[in-house]
């Protein structure tokens, strides 16, 4: 069996490319997230093949290309693990860590490759059904909401029927 | 009097896969359209200014206003397409609201669209997603797919004639694609750098066409509106700030998280709701709506976080991201971090935010390396002043928040920092240390 994300510019690609630039009104939107989910980074092959889908020079492609955190330009290995910096996760993180306390369970999908998320950036989405399930929510994300059924507390009542739109002024 | 905490748009976040198209239609979701599509879209438009509705971005611009600066009629720019596209590029540091919606309830955004779009006379929507947020890009496509599988996108919605069309675009991880005119840059398949404006969007946004550019927040709550009604709407909040707002506290708070209260809430009432300061260590600064509002400290725990309330104290609502530090944090550190984070993803386009954050970072880093100068905090002002008011975009000005207000109610610890610092007791030094003749 072919593996689906090795097809450099082959069949598959080009059959992605041509949907994603039909679901946008106007044929110059980033094919870059497609690219990358082939080779695990933007080539200058990638480049080449953006540039000729959209008509536009290289130069034009290798522009969004090399500017932008998320596309790579080594490749990149089959996970890519991104860790936030910031000083009070950090400092949250390293008191958890001390002092043994378990992450909370993992919110949307299980962790998938590289690749799969770039396909599934670019707008395909190879089993969405599956994908789509999962956690919403961490204790923190429903503070407010469990405080307000704990306690009582709602939005005010809207009326039963929604109200007459007004005149235009 | 309404209650403390008003859950509108997080309403549905604690159903079981509030996600999905049959939990939001058994919860009441998708019948805003249906009237809405019936109406005359100017009435639509004249019922959002009468909610009062405001951006939830961080400026706080009036929705309905927005809506009727979009050209209309058979000839000259009204003639052009109209776009509706969505700022989902949620990214000012302690910013967590439109990710979660996109998170828990997708088809609030997307009924929002439908009826923004018919408002507007749009017959194309793209939603701009932070290409970090992979999972709320999955449950937007999907619910994008649940409402197109139902008739409620796409060709001739439920018999109404009208069309529209929703595609969800990730980013690719660029602070500045917040900036309207930088994500409609990106959404054009070019680099993510701001426009010079005018023109503005309403005129010439996305392809040179007229264009809505709103945030999830924002967008979400007008199915709520159509449904309730701008009395209702106008019940929570103030006067001129009214309806209800998603805070997103962090920081050192015993039960930090999303509250959904009405515009006006105070950091003290939040904090009661947040369980009080972690291990009751007490308040030292805080911002009331990310890194980019100017920082305030204990003596602001009753200013009402509303876009005026906050204005009046002398920062700003932003996004409502309300960061909380205790007494152990160190202003000048949490600055620098902060302004590292400015220099990073400046996007170059304009001299004073390119150079200046380069220098402010160095001089930050400088001081905390124990090499500042007695010169510093004056060099730091003086930067500051020359990129407030005259970047290209906010990120400039943002970056600047964080210092003068630092430096505003902390001058004393930037000047102890600077105080203890060995090369400040050898002088001599000084000419080397700061690149310039004595």
């Amino acid at each position: 069996m072919t593996d689906p994300y090795s097809d450099v510019f082959g069949e598959i690609t080009r059959t992605r490319s041509k949907e994603i630039i039909a679901r946008h009104s106007q044929p110059r939107s980033a094919l870059l997230h497609l690219v990358q989910s082939v080779e695990a980074h933007v080539s200058q092959a990638d480049i080449a093949f953006c540039a000729e889908e959209f008509e536009l020079t290289t130069a034009e492609v290798a522009a969004p290309a090399t500017v932008y955190t998320m596309y790579k330009r080594t490749p990149c290995a089959r996970r890519l693990v991104s860790v936030c910096t910031t000083r009070y996760a950090r400092h949250r993180a390293a008191t958890r860590s001390a002092s043994g306390v378990r992450p909370h369970p993992m919110r949307g999908a299980p962790l998938t490759d590289f690749r799969t998320v770039e396909l599934e950036l670019a707008g395909i989405f190879p089993n969405l059904a599956a994908s789509v399930e999962g956690l919403s929510e961490a204790p923190e994300t429903l503070l407010g909401v469990t405080l307000a059924a704990d306690r009582g507390w709602a939005a005010p009542a809207m009326p039963d029927t929604p109200p007459a739109l007004p005149e235009k002024k | 009097m309404t209650d403390p905490i008003t859950p509108v748009l997080t309403r549905r976040w604690a159903e079981p896969r509030s996600w999905s198209i049959d939990t939001y239609e058994r919860t009441g979701g998708y019948q805003a359209f249906r009237d809405a599509l019936r109406a005359d879209p100017d009435e639509l438009i004249q019922l959002v200014k009468d909610s009062g509705l405001r951006g939830r971005g961080g400026a706080g611009f009036p929705t309905g206003m927005k809506w009727g600066f979009i050209p209309q009629g058979p000839t000259g720019p009204g003639a052009k397409p109209k776009y509706l596209v969505i700022n989902a590029d949620e990214g000012e540091p302690g910013t967590c609201k439109d990710i979660p919606t996109m998170m828990a309830d997708p088809h609030s955004l997307i009924e929002g669209c439908i009826i923004t779009c018919y408002a507007i006379r749009a017959h194309f929507c793209a939603i701009y997603v932070r290409g970090e947020a992979l999972h709320p890009i999955r449950r937007l496509a999907n619910a994008v797919r649940e409402a197109y599988a139902k008739g409620y996108l796409g060709r001739d919605i439920l018999g109404t004639g009208y069309d529209v069309d929703i595609v969800v675009h990730a980013g690719a991880g660029a602070y500045i694609c917040g900036e309207e005119t930088a994500l409609l840059e990106s959404l054009e398949g070019r680099k993510g750098q701001p426009r010079l404006k005018p023109p503005f969007p309403a005129t010439a946004g996305l392809y040179a066409s007229p264009t809505v550019v709103n945030n999830v927040e924002t967008i979400a709550s007008v199915p709520f509106i159509v449904s309730g009604g701008s009395d209702w709407f106008r019940l929570m909040g103030t006067d001129k700030s009214p309806g209800p707002k998603i805070y997103s506290v962090s920081g050192h708070v015993e039960r930090p998280g999303q509250i959904e209260a009405p515009l006006g809430t105070t950091l003290r009432e939040l904090l009661g709701m947040c369980g009080g300061m972690k291990d009751g260590i007490p308040l030292k600064f805080w911002t009331p709506g990310g890194s980019s509002t100017p920082l305030f400290t204990a003596e602001h725990l009753d200013v009402p976080l509303d876009f005026e309330g906050a204005a009046a104290a002398g920062s700003m609502l932003g996004t409502t991201a309300v960061q909380v530090f205790n007494e152990t944090v160190s202003v000048p550190w949490a600055v620098m971090k902060w302004t590292e984070f400015y220099k990073h993803e400046s996007c170059g386009k304009c001299t004073p935010c390119r150079e200046g954050t380069y220098w402010l970072l160095q001089i930050l880093e400088r001081m905390l390396r124990h090499e500042g100068t007695a010169v510093d905090i004056e060099t730091l002002l003086d930067v500051c002043d020359n990129i407030l008011g005259r970047a290209f975009c906010a990120l400039g000005d943002g970056a600047t928040s964080p210092i003068t207000s630092g430096i505003q109610y902390f001058r004393q610890e930037f000047l102890d920092l600077i105080a203890e610092q060995p090369h400040v007791t050898h002088p001599e030094l000084l000419a080397e240390l700061t690149g310039a003749p004595a």
